[in-house]
């Protein structure tokens, strides 16, 4: 496969950094997909005492405030994470994309309307935007992936268009206008494909965005709620311990750093690769 | 066996010697136990934290109110007629005495203690206890257990105050202790309690709304105390921050602190980990409309005895510091409590549910909890947890506290359909543990009426007001108790014993069960 005259190989290993941003979110998402099989307890099951160190023979990270193998937790501890900022950041992401092509290539009037709405609410604080949400529409999986969509969908917008904007005065847009192709076509067809790769790299940025969002919602008790494992929610429920049991908020910290630290090597490194400006996304919101 | 040895002159100067010095180090090596370490001392500020904000007030125009400062706020300024003590017997404050002149418990005279002073100098008499009653028992302003008893209240003598009882109360010592039903001097119903003057240890010195407030010391205090020229409560909204306030030194004491982090507290220095016979329970009300689950006395049944009471004190509360429940709302350190007789049996709970048509289990609508207590989230997975042997399943679902029970009022003017809703109560006398039981208006009834056993409880419940000995009387609270056991309108979850931590230069504080009837009047520091 073939992005941008590169080979998917090649992008991947543009460098270290994103060879190990790569590496790293293909073991969580691996993780993720294949925990169900590969946990050793359940992850709400009362299966020993609680606080047991790691190291104990049954429990290998051992066990939780009410003695939950702190492991199988940790393994289920990222789905959801990553469920509800990947399914959020790729509405965002797609929708965003329609509204900032259309409304780079439209332009006058329904422009104006696009950004003043996107610069409203880039102007509310994105992690009060979001509590507040949950706190009037609850904080169910569903909410909270709608919630971190309509986070997104500004910044994504933002960036997105004035990608679409360069591409707008470009001649194969006016040869297809001249050819009668419609507006949507003209959208979809000749400017959306030449955009993809802001899109893509939008999306990793956001979502590792998106994780820490997730993980700081669940911490202040207004995301996934309990027994559900999160990782921002082990950290919460370790945090009274920390002086006895410093590893409940160790592990799950490590978890969520090594997911975002991995989904920003690589994006930063994809957005090399594609001869763009990472930084440029981090911006939007 | 070892030989015993005639000491010898050198043994016994080394030991004169090493007695002469422990002696002299003796608040080094024990505070709590050597002789000037136990005779009070006058002096020094405390500041104590605690994890409910304990005050109601939005402005400082009602913050000194005593039905806005609630809990042990309203002890440290005011005082009632009586007070619930450590032993959780009702004793005297501002009544030195309380009798029923009507067999039927309907009418009650009280004697007032004299000599008290209020905080501006004036003397307490017995027409500020009639104004301050008529004011509690007011319609719009008042307080519920007052509002709901009390028929009247007049002067009956010089230093007498007579009591009438909308029903019997045989329990009356006990209801003049609700924290609420303070003696202040005689106002307006519109004025009384904002002036913030009472007859308590301690006066207002400074309010901070929703964070502190700084009290002095009442010199004219008519009892014992108080020692310390200050104290203060500060409110902190995590258990994690009340701890570090106190390994910095900020705070000489916490009230009510996590369980599981006895062990951290026990390991710190000059510190003293105290437990109390008892504290608050968990309830959840299960609604009861139609299409409910709860509707069938068999489901309810079944929850109740699926549920692993004794794992949740195991894991939650590190097997001491709480108690398994009766399905009453009667805590167990009350003499009347009667426990039940199958305390957990999975198979019955399964055949329960089996006969109300779910063979396979069922689900349960979710159960909504908020975090009125340090440990909740743990208590309430366990419990989850514990009932899937069964076959229930039973989602939880954690609200935030700040608009919780708002939101469970609302949702059941809104719906006349209230939630299966988690709702905490502290431990009083069975005759209002009962009472809250009995009426429909209640919460924490699990509104069970109309309902033949409802009936019947309520009528039991009449003849235990009016029941003057004690030993009858408890006599038909165990029949009320086999009636709530048998129908279990509310599932009642875990009882916990209140924890308090504090320095061990800390002394005369005791962990009280009923978390707003501690007093600092006579505690002082080393």
């Amino acid at each position: 496969m073939l992005v941008n005259g590169k080979s998917l190989g090649a992008i991947l290993t543009h460098s270290p950094g994103t060879t190990v941003g790569v590496i790293l979110v293909s073991l969580h998402l691996l993780n993720a997909l294949f925990a169900p099989l590969l946990i050793p307890y359940g992850e709400t099951q009362l299966v020993g005492q609680p606080m047991l160190e790691p190291g104990h023979a049954n429990f290998l990270l051992g066990t939780d405030v009410i003695g939950r193998d702190f492991l199988s937790r940790l393994m289920m501890g990222g789905r959801t994470s990553i469920t509800v900022a990947m399914v959020g950041v790729l509405g965002a992401v797609l929708i965003g994309t329609f509204f900032a092509v259309s409304a780079a290539y439209i332009g006058g009037f329904y422009d104006d309307v696009i950004m003043r709405i996107v610069d409203t609410k880039l102007s509310i604080p994105g992690i009060l935007f979001v509590a507040l949400f949950v706190v009037g529409f609850g904080r169910s999986v569903t909410v909270l992936t709608i919630v971190i969509g309509l986070s997104y969908f500004p910044g994504a917008v933002r960036t997105i268009r004035s990608q679409a904007m360069t591409q707008v005065p470009l001649a194969y847009v006016k040869a297809a206008r001249l050819r009668g192709e419609s507006t949507l076509s003209v959208i979809f067809r000749e400017l959306t494909p030449n955009v993809v790769e802001v899109v893509v790299v939008e999306f990793a940025i956001r979502t590792s965005s998106a994780i820490l969002i997730v993980s700081a919602l669940s911490f202040l008790g207004l995301g996934i709620s309990p027994p559900t494992p999160d990782w921002g929610l082990m950290v919460s429920e370790g945090v009274n311990q920390i002086y006895q049991a410093p590893w409940l908020i160790l592990f799950p910290a490590v978890f969520i750093s090594t997911l975002v630290v991995g989904l920003n090597f690589a994006s930063d490194g994809l957005a090399n690769a594609l001869g763009l400006d990472a930084a440029r996304g981090l911006h939007g919101g | 066996m070892g030989k015993y040895k005639n000491p010898s002159r050198r043994d016994v100067l080394i030991g004169a010697g090493a007695t002469a010095a422990a002696y002299s180090m003796g608040d080094l090596i024990l505070p709590n136990t050597s002789l000037a370490a136990m005779k009070p001392k006058k002096g020094g500020k405390l500041t104590y934290a605690i994890l409910t904000r304990n005050s109601k007030h939005k402005s400082l125009k009602t913050a000194k109110h005593p039905y806005q400062g609630i809990h042990i706020r309203t002890k440290n300024v005011y005082n009632a007629l009586t007070w619930v003590d450590h032993d959780i017997q009702a004793q005297p404050e501002v009544a030195t005495k309380w009798e029923a002149v009507k067999d039927d418990q309907t009418i009650w005279e009280v004697d007032i203690r004299e000599g008290i002073k209020f905080h501006d100098g004036r003397d307490l008499t017995v027409d500020d206890v009639v104004s301050s009653y008529n004011f509690h028992r007011d319609k719009k302003k008042g307080t519920s257990f007052a509002k709901k008893m009390l028929a009247k209240v007049e002067k009956a003598g010089p230093n007498k105050a007579r009591f009438f009882m909308k029903t019997p109360n045989a329990e009356f010592g006990w209801w003049a202790a609700e924290y609420r039903q303070v003696i202040m001097p005689a106002a307006d119903i519109d004025k009384i309690g904002l002036d913030g003057i009472g007859s308590g240890p301690f006066k207002f010195a400074n309010i901070d709304p929703k964070r502190s407030v700084v009290y002095e010391a009442n010199q004219d205090y008519w009892g014992e105390g108080p020692y310390l020229d200050n104290l203060e409560v500060v409110y902190q909204q995590s258990m994690g921050s009340a701890m570090n306030g106190f390994r910095a030194k900020q705070f000489d004491m916490i009230l009510g602190i996590d369980p599981a982090m006895v062990p951290q507290f026990e390991k710190l220095e000059n510190t003293t980990v105290d437990i109390a016979k008892a504290g608050s329970q968990m309830l959840a009300v299960m609604p009861k409309y139609e299409g409910s689950p709860f509707m069938d006395k068999r489901v309810r049944q079944a929850l109740t005895l699926a549920v692993d009471r004794q794992k949740i004190i195991d894991i939650v509360y590190g097997g001491s510091s709480a108690w398994l429940t009766n399905d009453t709302h009667m805590a167990d350190f009350n003499e009347d409590f009667l426990p039940r007789g199958v305390v957990r049996d999975v198979a019955k709970a399964k055949k329960l549910l089996a006969e109300a048509g779910h063979p396979n289990g069922i689900t349960l609508p979710t159960l909504y909890y908020s975090s009125y207590y340090p440990e909740i989230d743990r208590v309430f997975q366990v419990m989850a947890e514990s009932v899937k042997e069964a076959g229930i399943t039973m989602p939880i679902e954690l609200k935030q506290k700040s608009g919780y029970r708002k939101w469970r009022v609302e949702d059941k003017k809104k719906t006349r359909k209230h939630r299966f809703a988690m709702g905490p109560v502290g431990p009083r006398n069975p005759a209002a543990n009962l009472f809250r039981m009995a009426r429909p208006t209640y919460n924490e009834s699990g509104y069970w009426h109309p309902n033949p056993k409802g009936d019947e409880f309520i009528a039991l419940y009449k003849k235990a007001m009016a029941t003057g000995d004690q030993k009858e009387r408890r006599a038909v609270y165990h029949e009320m108790q086999r009636i709530l056991q048998e129908e279990v309108p509310t599932f009642f979850i875990i009882g916990r014993r209140s924890i308090d931590v504090f320095r061990s230069n800390v002394h005369g504080w005791k962990a009280h069960s009923q978390s707003w009837s501690g007093k600092f009047d006579t505690v002082w520091k080393s």
